[in-house]
């Protein structure tokens, strides 16, 4: 019966808004400090530093020193920074463990079978793409697919 | 009149046996003179080189207008060979052997299925074929496929139509982008294909039934020992 009365109606609306409230993770969340959004690195990197894949899902909460590592001396010589693509000048190994951290072998291996071959000879960055909207290289099927191998697999004529 | 009997009985079994031994001796003489082009075309697959990109089979399905869900040439990957992370595949080529000896050729009824004599390239003759499946029953390498579009038997025939007529290779060695195949002409002794067979070891599927194929095979060298 109490439920059904003035104030029960009342209290029952302040708690369905208040879960509507914290069920949006912007709202709640956007005040973290260190996400990609607002972070330092921003300041300089205002054009490639933007996040706007999947990785940028706030729910990861990913920080760019999470994929990239500690900042150091960086800009500066002798940065441990870690950079990721084809033109980087770190290793391999390390570029994939920074992924491998998250996404499991064996898994990866399930999505596509060139995951394995190219495990230690080639980077995650080199095919892969994090910070557009969407990676060019899951739109990739059928002959673009192909084309994307011989990139690196060419043989001299 | 009994000796004129005689002579007319004796001239007729002497033409009956002399037509006999002329058409004996005719048929292979023909076929001398017509194989005589120095043309024999072959190919070599090299499963060391080849990484599975599939560049063969789409090039393949787009010069000869192959629907989806069929295809005149397929590479069967097996595989992951080895620990994480040196891990390898093994690719081999499925597509028509073009057999000296062709089952299907044999046992298609209304010579749609032939061997060009000139090229010795299994082909198909579309407008004879009627769509009976027999050659897709006896094809020991299950090759063969009903186009859904034309209903008629179809599979690789090295793009005689398409490339070759061009004075082109056929299109998917000209795809592969590392040249795990080689397309020539195994009379040919200058050729990078007669090259490659003396240079490499190769096999070829299903020998034992004595079909002869021309599709050659470098096995990849990491490949367990069959014995």
């Amino acid at each position: 019966m109490s439920i059904t009365n003035r104030y029960g109606v009342v209290l029952l609306y302040i708690v369905w808004f208040a879960l509507l409230w914290v069920s949006f993770p912007s709202s709640a969340l956007a005040k973290d400090a260190g996400t990609v959004a607002n972070s330092a690195c921003l300041k300089c990197h205002k054009r490639n530093g933007q996040m706007l894949g999947l990785h940028a899902n706030q729910g990861l909460a990913l920080t760019c020193e999470d994929c990239h590592g500690e900042k150091g001396k960086h800009p500066r010589k002798g940065a441990s920074i870690i950079a990721f693509g084809a033109k980087s000048d770190t290793a391999i190994k390390t570029q994939a463990q920074q992924c491998l951290a998250c996404h499991e072998h064996q898994q990866l291996a399930t999505v596509h079978w060139t995951h394995n071959v190219h495990a230690k000879r080639v980077s995650c960055g080199q095919c892969h793409q994090l910070h557009p909207e969407t990676d060019p290289a899951l739109l990739l099927s059928g002959p673009a697919l192909s084309q994307s191998c011989a990139k690196c697999h060419r043989a001299e004529i | 009149m009994d000796n004129s009997k005689r002579r007319f009985l004796k001239g007729c079994g002497g033409v009956i046996a002399g037509m006999s031994v002329y058409t004996v001796t005719k048929a292979p003489q023909a076929n001398i003179s017509e194989q005589d082009n120095g043309l024999k075309y072959a190919m070599v697959h090299d499963e060391n080189l080849c990484i599975g990109c599939n560049a063969c089979e789409d090039a393949c399905r787009e010069v000869n207008h192959v629907p989806y869900g069929v295809t005149r040439v397929k590479i069967e990957r097996s595989g992951p060979f080895g620990e994480y992370p040196d891990q390898s595949y093994r690719f081999i080529r499925h597509s028509c052997q073009h057999c000296e000896a062709a089952p299907c050729v044999k046992v298609c009824p209304t010579g749609a299925a032939y061997i060009d004599k000139e090229t010795g390239i299994v082909a198909v003759n579309e407008d004879r074929c009627v769509g009976c499946q027999y050659c897709i029953a006896a094809c020991p390498y299950q090759i063969r496929f009903i186009n859904p579009e034309t209903k008629v038997a179809d599979k690789c025939d090295f793009c005689q139509q398409t490339q070759l007529s061009e004075g082109l290779q056929p299109a998917c060695v000209l795809a592969c982008p590392t040249n795990a195949l080689v397309f020539g002409n195994l009379k040919d002794p200058d050729s990078a294909l007669v090259k490659t067979l003396k240079s490499k070891p190769t096999y070829r599927e299903k020998v034992d039934l004595g079909t002869r194929p021309k599709l050659f095979h470098v096995r990849t060298i990491d490949g367990e020992i069959v014995l």
